[in-house]
């Protein structure tokens, strides 16, 4: 068949898809009425609340600096005229305060910017916030006189200052006009002009309007594509017409596909009339500097923007299209949904923290990724690298994301999976079990992370506490989440220990290789890691834990390795390569379960008491991954208990060889990386386990 | 045209295994009307879905028209045609659209399209409302929507899951009709239903499946010599084991 055949036929498919989706009122009610209706309310609440800023802060003082002596009075009496041809005083030393029942007058405070003790130029003091407007003659007394407005870009206040300034000098210049119309003389010239020139407020960094659009746009456009997803996934299988459609002879992926465009075109057409309301809304109100930065929102940004929300749109359609494919009602999908919303939230919000900037790290995480592409669009400052990596990243994910829908979508478990509650899930079976199923994987998860937030951050609230006793009640917790926890959910579900947690004696070469990856992995790791900390991070994170690593080396060895190396080795086996590796692998593929159970043992490690390192989840994903296809090949436990804990003991071990390495290499203390024979070096024994591992045939019993 | 062979299906829950369908063997040439009867939790849909390839299952294997449904499920697809009551339509698009869709799901040429789509009016009685939307139409007129859908792309296979399910008398008597009609066109025609007497009428063969099994098989007069009783509906009681009230024979 033709690929115009095929995409002839894909459109015809599409627009099924479409018409059904667009005549449903409760889609055009998201798309259009939504938008229309909540952006002027915002619009309204938002003039609302800043002038209420404005109030609170703005009549008392104004901040205005000028250069010098001469310019200051240059400035006081172009300033006083204007103020009395408008009927009002000008007090500069000693500014009255308003009378009750007459208009409140802002003060001025002028700042002479030689006279202060140390030398500012007028950009500085304004981008610093010294002061609200910066004021220069570049002319000096020459007339027409000459002025520029040194204003910061996007400041509220800045902006109200210079309209302030504006309208004395404009009642000058008005003035001057009747006069010469008085006496009947032609004009030349008026006596004052004005020009702005912007400094961008980079060095106090500050919640910036532009930020929040993005954010809002984004969460706009996710609300447009949730309802059709749902309906044209959960929606099918609700109504039964989701069984005729796989009882044809057409592929999923062309249907899913089908889906997905009209998916994209509801979440693109909610997109553009979002933004649509948003300008107009914006230009109604008059922030469209406040809400698109300095110049404003022009046709080509307003295509730029729109270019973004549609690569956004197809990376969260997708995502929406996967989740929405497993669930068996719009029940079901609604609350998979609820969390996915908050979830994305949460990186549009640190996207905007101020001061965070756009990195290769953020550009590869999706939501954040492009939300901070279109603040520093807005912004005006968007780097053309920064931008390829994030879209690049966007078009990975929604592959990704894509791919798991597809393998989802109308599979056997959706179309006539158990609707029976979680009691049936959970309930004791009679007779013992040959494996452990996913629910009870999913289940031991969802008991475990919020116990292990909780409980993991116990102990380093007990300041008091010696650092010994801090180590074993961190040990306890660990045994009590890690181990205790997934053998009684094994026991209860009479799945025996050996099957769940694969407690098989291992053979003996995969002990060796185990051994030599244990002895070899933890270069690698350590770069990876160093890799993505930024230097000034990675100096930071050293000064945070110099008083725990010297608490630490006054610990006993022999305590630190029971607390640090050989308990986690064990309780982290049991759990992601023992019980989680077992139940996953009952549902999906062996290559699957690793990856999964790889990335949650990243992910646990992300978490450390209150804080988020992130930059820990690379390197130790890696080695679930590793760990995760020995305990696979091996169809043991055992080795990657044993590769764990060398691999913990070597990490533990390394300062104690630091002075030793040091006279090997000059100064190895204050690298940042190893030196480069370390992890070339460390190649071969890893390599020599990759072999033994490849080489070693799998036991022929595997219980997952 | 239909060969099912030692066909079984396990469900696992709650660590639990059922087994819907057990070792099920059945024939269906072209021009037949096979009645597969049961109780609810029988087995009669779960055998269909196998059929259909919508369901793997745990053990043996179905082949339509010369196809195994494990190697080529999307020609066995091609085949067959399906009606069940479980089965909706798209509320918001008109029986003609409908049509249309699945047209284009079994990729059928533009002037095949239209030609079916005039016939299945014609056979259905679809022209009165082609037009207005599914959501708006009765019990009946989806009933026969979905027969034309199922009907589209002219399969020699059709698996009917109580297509009456919901209907009146009228309603029954019309689908019946057309289950006939379908016989004479010389589909091999595979009927689940509750209508015990219709099937009778209807059914060439039936075979009565209870937990999985099929207990028995063959045409009505076959069933009456081999279980002793003259009406389906006594059958079916004896087959569950148990005693046929008074109420019961009466309804």
């Amino acid at each position: 068949m033709s690929a115009g055949h095929n995409l002839a036929a894909w459109g015809r498919l599409t627009l099924k898809e479409l018409r059904e989706t667009l005549r449903d009122r409760r889609t055009i009610a998201t798309l259009i009425l939504m938008p229309i209706l909540v952006y002027p309310l915002l619009g309204m609440a938002f003039s609302k609340f800043l002038f209420a800023q404005l109030d609170q802060q703005s009549p008392a003082e104004y901040q205005i600096a000028v250069e010098n002596t001469k310019d200051l009075a240059l400035f006081t009496a172009t300033y006083s005229s204007g103020n009395q041809l408008l009927g009002h005083e000008l007090d500069r030393a000693h500014p009255l305060p308003a009378k009750p029942g007459e208009p409140i007058e802002p003060r001025l405070q002028l700042i002479q910017a030689n006279e202060m003790k140390e030398e500012h130029s007028l950009e500085e003091m304004v981008r610093t916030q010294m002061a609200d407007i910066a004021v220069r003659f570049p002319a000096g007394r020459k007339l027409p006189l000459s002025v520029e407005f040194i204003v910061r870009k996007d400041s509220p206040l800045g902006r109200e200052v210079r309209e302030h300034i504006e309208k004395r000098f404009r009642a000058v210049n008005d003035d001057f006009v009747a006069r010469y119309f008085a006496a009947q003389q032609p004009i030349v010239q008026l006596p004052v002009g004005w020009s702005v020139a912007t400094v961008p407020g980079v060095a106090v960094p500050a919640f910036s309007l532009a930020t929040l659009v993005p954010l809002i746009l984004i969460l706009m456009t996710v609300t447009g594509a949730v309802y059709p997803a749902i309906d044209l996934t959960a929606g099918e299988r609700e109504r039964g017409t989701l069984e005729a459609l796989m009882a044809a002879p057409i592929s999923r992926t062309r249907v899913l596909l089908a889906k997905y465009a009209a998916v994209v075109f509801v979440a693109l057409m909610t997109a553009f009339v979002n933004l649509g309301a948003m300008v107009v809304t914006a230009f109604s109100t008059g922030f469209e500097e406040l809400l698109f930065g300095a110049g404003g929102l022009s046709p080509l940004r307003l295509l730029q923007v729109l270019g973004l929300l549609a690569a956004f749109a197809a990376f969260f359609s997708a995502v929406i299209l996967a989740l929405t494919s497993v669930a068996r009602s719009f029940k079901e999908a609604q609350a998979y949904l609820i969390p996915l919303m908050m979830l994305s939230i949460t990186p549009g919000i640190l996207a905007l923290l101020p001061g965070l900037k756009l990195t290769l790290g953020w550009a590869l995480v999706p939501l954040a990724n492009m939300v901070l592409v279109t603040r520093d669009l807005l912004d005006g400052h968007v780097s053309s690298a920064a931008l390829s990596v994030a879209l690049i990243a966007n078009g990975v994910w929604t592959a990704v994301a894509l791919a798991i829908a597809v393998r989802i979508f109308g599979t056997d478990a959706v179309l006539y999976g158990s609707n029976g509650s979680w009691r049936d899930a959970l309930r004791r079976p009679e007779e013992v079990q040959p494996r452990l199923r996913w629910e009870q994987g999913l289940t031991a998860l969802v008991v475990l992370f919020p116990a292990f937030i909780i409980l993991s951050s116990v102990p380093g609230r007990f300041a008091e506490w010696s650092i010994s006793a801090r180590l074993m009640a961190n040990a306890v917790v660990l045994i009590a989440l890690f181990a205790v926890w997934p053998l009684w959910l094994s026991a209860y579900g009479r799945v025996p220990w050996v099957s769940a947690f694969g407690l098989n004696p291992p053979s003996f070469t995969m002990l060796i290789a185990a051994v030599l990856a244990g002895l070899s992995l933890w270069p690698l790791a350590y770069e990876i890691e160093v890799l993505l900390i930024a230097p000034s991070r990675f100096h930071s994170l050293v000064e945070l834990m110099k008083p725990l690593k010297e608490e630490l080396d006054r610990t006993p060895f022999a305590l630190k390795l029971f607390a640090l190396a050989l308990c986690p080795a064990v309780c982290e086996e049991l759990f992601f390569r023992g019980f989680l590796l077992k139940a996953f692998g009952s549902a999906m593929r062996p290559g699957a379960a690793i990856v999964l159970t790889a990335a949650l043992f990243g992910l646990f490690h992300v978490l450390v008491r209150d804080a988020l390192l992130l930059e820990r989840f690379p390197p130790t994903a890696m080695l679930g991954l590793v760990l995760g296809w020995l305990a696979y090949r091996s169809g043991s436990l055992w080795p990657g208990v044993l590769m764990h804990a060398i691999h913990n003991t070597a990490v533990l071990a390394l300062p104690k060889l630091t002075p030793y390495l040091g006279s090997w290499a000059t100064g190895l203390e204050n690298l940042v990386h190893l030196p480069w024979w370390i992890p070339v070096f460390t190649l071969i024994p890893l390599s020599i386990a990759a072999l033994i591992v490849t080489r070693t045939p799998r036991p022929a019993v595997q219980s997952a | 045209m239909i060969v099912v062979s030692e066909l079984t299906k396990e469900f696992s829950t709650g660590g639990q295994t059922l087994r819907a369908v057990d070792g099920l063997s059945l024939t269906v040439p072209a021009g037949e009307v096979y009645g597969l009867l049961g109780p609810n939790g029988a087995g009669k849909t779960t055998t269909l879905r196998m059929i259909l390839g919508l369901l793997t299952p745990t053990a043996g294997d179905v082949t339509v028209g010369g196809e195994r449904v494990s190697v080529h499920p999307d020609k066995v697809k091609r085949l067959i045609g399906l009606v069940s009551a479980s089965a909706g339509l798209y509320q918001w698009l008109t029986p003609r659209e409908t049509l249309h869709y699945f047209a284009d799901l079994y990729d059928l040429p533009a002037s095949v399209k239209t030609r079916r789509i005039e016939e299945l009016t014609r056979l259905l009685d679809l022209s009165r409302f082609l037009d207005q939307r599914c959501a708006t139409l009765s019990t009946g007129q989806k009933q026969r929507v979905t027969l034309a859908r199922a009907l589209m792309h002219d399969p020699p296979v059709m698996l009917l899951d109580e297509p009456t399910r919901g209907l009146d008398i009228i309603g029954t008597h019309v689908i019946f009709e057309y289950v006939a009609q379908l016989r004479t066109l010389g589909k091999a025609i595979i009927l689940c239903t509750h209508r015990l007497e219709e099937a009778s009428r209807v059914c060439d063969r039936m075979g009565l499946l209870n937990r999985g099994r099929l207990q028995q098989e063959g045409t009505l007069s076959e069933l009456q010599a081999a279980m002793g009783c003259s009406g389906l509906h006594d059958m079916f009681l004896q087959l569950l084991g148990t005693a046929a009230p008074a109420l019961g024979r009466a309804s």
